[in-house]
């Protein structure tokens, strides 16, 4: 039998689907089936995960705050392979995955309670057994009725704990369990009172009105539904009585828990998880073919509205929180929060039920670093080519439209001698990727740094050749891992023949972001912090969210550590976006917007948090950590100039956005309408609908599926989820 | 000039996920290799989804997902658990009536007195209230505690019927059903694609019901060269007429050999 060749693969792009994608084709036990060449923009990988170092600090510069969940399996499991792989000698930093990422169990959400008037809360949710990435061992969790069976038992906990018992009594031996955590998440909301039996007394017996009060609402409508549902013409004079003692008895719980913003913290939670029981079994979600996607059509706080929940609850921090955790507005706009139903509950269930370790697990240093460089260096032992500075200008087709003929490249920039471009820098012992290209290797570099050259700006036209990559010679399969902004640019041909890919152009939006880091020379707890480290969200516009970083600090390489490193993002309006001919112009425009209102939140905003970093002037810029040069020289507003920022408006680096109605427009990698094609990322159908890692190792993961039939999709955690 | 050969991708098996209540049996432990050895789990705490996730009974079982024992165990509890829900309506019925016959009692007599009223909505609560909790509690147990070839607390499971799904195709095909409603017969009318275009109807389609009369089989035959697409069919409650679920059926692309390529 003739011996088959070695099928070669075209990766377009280095982010995170894509180079899951080249991890899977190229795992040693494929004995070299497979001879992949991952194309890069610029100087680095990692897309929208992308960091950088500074040259003069080591400062790690982010897109944006890169959060990994407890439920990432895929993501994790990638990661543990390539650590494990890599095996960095004993005594290097960061040397296994477990040094790399840090369980971190507390969520913070903020409150709005007036005009301008938030409160923090930080909930606590216990270490689950295992860590993301174990083996799953015994049945798959992933069911409905799973999930209904926990949301019951939540209830349960939620109403009995609340009512029969002070929430810090905890049972001895409750303390690993869900159950535990609810528990916790009340006696946070309880506050200072802890010690105080007379006050414990009264607010048993409150706790005790509320859960009355809420199951009288939940009686109403019950009977509500079963009239309608079975007699709808005969019932119109009960239901008419019962909207009216509805309103009686909201207005009475709304009136008890207006007073006690422990009460009415609880009552939301209850209220959310109702309304999501209530909806699994009316939208019959336990039997559908079609898993949650049968309700991606309605927007989450409309799902739940349809099926319960107040309006309270609908603007309570935690479901604030999620629109922000997925940057889910439309636009940018934060007037039009969209998210689709079927993939918020999906994604809710798996991040509170099924999270394994920890809720969160922080990156101990940027992603780049902890996730890019380690695979990098691990895809370049397996003999993966990179050919960093190649931008896809064009994908193809052949004449008659069945597969990829050919792959036009501009190539951004040439190394000094044709030698490979050697990408990574070392900071205190860490291999990581700097954050500006390494003008030294690349011929003319030091004319291109003069200028200011950014090979990963969409706007940026520098080329110094030309190519085109012909099928069966210089590949014969391509991986499209470019960032969704990217695919109406360079798949022109692909859309026109194709009317599915043409409506998933049209239809799968994305939105811009912002997002800026402060080094502060103080520790946020001596500016008025009082709660743990935290990523908190669900703040005031326009920036939503935080998150200490301050695990980061030993791995940077000033010459005076900073005391505090804070990371504050939200989307970036499409109307916030500056437009013009002189497309550089309109890109430092914007970047000047970003951080004047970076400027503004610090002045206004950040009191909230720190309110010993502001006086009767506003923020005190003096605790700004600057650097050792030029920078220290600042001094007032100008100081945020030594600080980073930056608005995500290239096309590939804009965030994909789960809007209702558009899932199921995504194509999936799977989908062989191109028979030599398939694509990878966030932004396709991969099962778990969502901008985020784990989505996209997913994706590359179907990628390799598509390729070769391996992994078995019974093997993808997850992707057959409801 | 001599054209360079040319490689094309493995058909695919199916291009999306199987997110009906079998799919998630499906899901393996993981890829191999598996983690690394020397992690041992984090310190404390359970599976977040709780007990009953990962005893050796169920761990067996889903290491055979597609086998008899696990479709017959699936079914028994789908079965109970539409049951359940059944009961519930139920329960909700006889509630509102109880309730209705109060409420009109009251407004024909004091219609103002809230208060009563209210009074009776929390002993109304404890009626239907606590059944609904405690029914999806139930829901929790059977999760936890049922394994294969055990019926637990199922009540009429007779009057659901089995319907079963049966594709003859020369080429890949996913097909799913989707039940509305109870109907023990059923009439299957042409599977027609969506949207509507030039490809043929699928017709070689018919119900075969099984000896006991509670279920039976859905058989549909694809025609070869059958277009790629979707495609859907209507299941009618026979005698009644009336609509009671729908069947999807995908066609992928054709096999290699049937493509006509060089």
């Amino acid at each position: 039998m003739a011996e088959q060749r070695v099928k070669k693969v075209a990766i377009i792009g280095g982010g995170c689907a894509a180079v899951a994608a080249a991890f899977e084709l190229t795992r040693p036990e494929r004995n070299g089936e497979f001879e992949v060449t991952i194309y890069q923009l610029g100087w680095r990988l990692g897309g929208k995960g992308a960091s950088g170092r500074d040259a003069e600090t080591g400062r790690i510069e982010e897109h944006g705050l890169h959060l990994w969940m407890g439920f990432y399996e895929n993501a994790f499991r990638l990661m543990r392979d390539c650590y494990r792989e890599l095996d960095r000698p004993e005594g290097s930093p960061i040397r296994t995955w477990r040094d790399a990422f840090k369980p971190d169990n507390f969520v913070g959400v903020t409150e709005r309670r007036g005009a301008d008037q938030w409160d923090n809360w930080a909930a606590y949710f216990p270490p689950a057994a295992g860590a993301p990435g174990d083996p799953l061992t015994g049945r798959n969790p992933f069911s409905v009725k799973g999930y209904l069976a926990r949301c019951a038992l939540l209830l349960r906990t939620l109403i009995s704990s609340v009512q029969d018992s002070y929430p810090g009594s905890v049972e001895p031996g409750a303390r690993d369990e869900l159950a535990f955590a609810l528990q916790t998440l009340v006696a946070s909301a309880a506050g200072s009172a802890r010690g105080d039996q007379k006050e414990f007394a009264a607010k048993t017996l409150k706790y005790g009105q509320l859960a009355a009060s809420a199951l009288v609402l939940e009686a109403l409508g019950a009977v509500r539904w079963a009239v309608e549902s079975t007699a709808p013409a005969a019932g119109e004079t009960l239901v008419a009585l019962l909207e009216k003692l509805s309103a009686v008895a909201r207005r009475q719980l709304e009136t008890l828990v207006a007073k006690n913003d422990e009460l009415r913290r609880v009552w939301e939670i209850a209220d959310v998880v109702l309304a999501i029981m209530r909806g699994i079994i009316r939208d019959r979600l336990l039997f559908t073919s079609q898993g949650f996607e049968a309700i991606d059509e309605y927007d989450w706080r409309e799902w739940l509205r349809r099926h319960g929940a107040s309006e309270a609850s609908l603007d309570s921090g935690f479901i604030r929180g999620s629109y922000d955790l997925l940057f889910a507005y439309e636009d940018g706009d934060i007037g039009k929060p969209r998210l689709a139903a079927g993939q918020a509950l999906r994604g809710a269930m798996r991040m509170f039920f099924t999270y394994r370790g920890a809720l969160f697990w922080k990156m101990q240093a940027g992603m780049g670093d902890i996730v890019f460089a380690p695979i990098y260096e691990v895809l370049r032992r397996r003999g993966v080519t990179f050919e960093f500075f190649h931008k896809l200008e064009n994908l193809a087709l052949s004449p008659d439209g069945s597969h990829v003929a050919g792959l036009d490249m501009s190539v951004q920039a040439k190394t000094r001698g044709g030698k490979p471009y050697e990408p990574l820098v070392d900071v205190k012992g860490l291999p990581c990727w700097p954050s500006r290209p390494l003008h030294d290797q690349v011929i003319n570099g030091a004319a291109l740094k003069k200028a200011g050259w950014n090979p990963e700006a969409h706007w940026e036209d520098h080329s110094v050749a030309r190519k085109t990559l012909q099928v069966g010679e210089d590949f014969d399969f391509v991986v499209l891992g470019v960032g969704l902004g990217a695919v109406a640019d360079v798949c022109g041909e692909l859309i026109a023949a194709e009317p599915a890919w043409q409506t998933m152009v049209q239809e799968v939006k994305s939105v811009a972001t912002q997002a800026f880091q402060v080094w502060l020379n103080k520790p946020v707890e001596e500016l008025g912090w009082d709660l743990p480290p935290i990523n908190i969200s669900g703040y005031v516009e326009p920036f939503d969210t935080w998150a200490d970083m301050q695990q980061l600090i030993r791995l940077e390489d000033w010459k005076t550590d900073p005391k505090a490193i804070a990371y504050f993002c939200s989307v970036l309006s499409d109307a916030d976006i500056e437009s013009s001919d002189d497309k550089t112009d309109a890109a430092k425009r914007t970047s000047r917007h970003v951080r004047d209102s970076a400027i503004r939140f610090l002045d206004r905003d950040v009191a909230h948090f720190w309110p010993k970093a502001v006086n009767a002037d506003g923020f005190r810029w003096e605790l700004l950590e600057t650097g050792n040069k030029s920078r220290s020289a600042k001094s007032g507003k100008a100081r945020f100039e030594t600080q980073f920022w930056t608005a995500n408006i290239n096309p590939t680096d804009r965030y994909v956005l789960s809007l209702p109605g558009s899932l199921k427009h995504r194509i999936s990698p799977l989908d062989d309408r191109f028979d030599n094609l398939t694509i990878a990322g966030d932004w396709t159908d991969c099962g778990h609908q969502a901008g985020c890692v784990e989505a996209a190792v997913m994706s590359g993961l179907l990628a390799a599926t598509a390729l070769s039939d391996y992994p078995r999709l019974s093997d993808i955690i997850g992707y057959d989820h409801p | 000039m001599k054209e360079p050969q040319r490689l094309r991708r493995p058909v695919p098996r199916r291009t999306r996920p199987n997110r009906s209540i079998l799919g998630a049996l499906s899901q393996s432990d993981g890829l191999p290799p598996i983690a690394d050895p020397v992690d041992g789990p984090e310190a404390g705490g359970m599976h977040p989804l709780g007990p009953g996730f990962g005893d050796a009974a169920e761990a067996d079982f889903a290491a055979d997902p597609l086998s008899d024992s696990a479709r017959e165990y699936i079914d028994r509890n789908v079965r109970s658990a539409s049951d359940l829900i059944d009961g519930q309506i139920r329960q909700g019925e006889e509630t509102a009536k109880s309730l209705g016959r109060s409420a009109f009692s009251s407004l024909n007599g004091a219609a103002s007195d809230l208060p009563a009223l209210l009074t009776g909505l929390v002993r109304a609560y404890s009626d239907i209230g606590t059944a609904w909790v405690d029914i999806v509690g139930a829901l929790a147990q059977k999760a936890e505690t049922a394994v294969p070839g055990t019926v637990n607390g199922s009540r009429n499971a007779a009057d659901m019927p089995m319907i079963g799904l049966s594709v003859v195709a020369g080429q890949p095909v996913e097909a799913s059903l989707e039940l509305f409603r109870p109907a023990q017969r059923l009439t299957v009318q042409p599977l027609v694609a969506t949207p509507p275009g030039n490809a043929a109807d699928i017709r070689e389609v018919s119900f075969e019901p099984d000896g006991s009369g509670a279920g039976g089989r859905i058989r549909i035959v694809v025609p070869g060269g059958q277009a790629v697409g979707m495609y859907h069919g209507l299941l009618l409650a026979d005698p009644e007429g009336t609509p009671a679920g729908a069947v999807t059926l995908k066609i992928l692309t054709l096999p290699e050999d049937e493509r006509g390529r060089s």
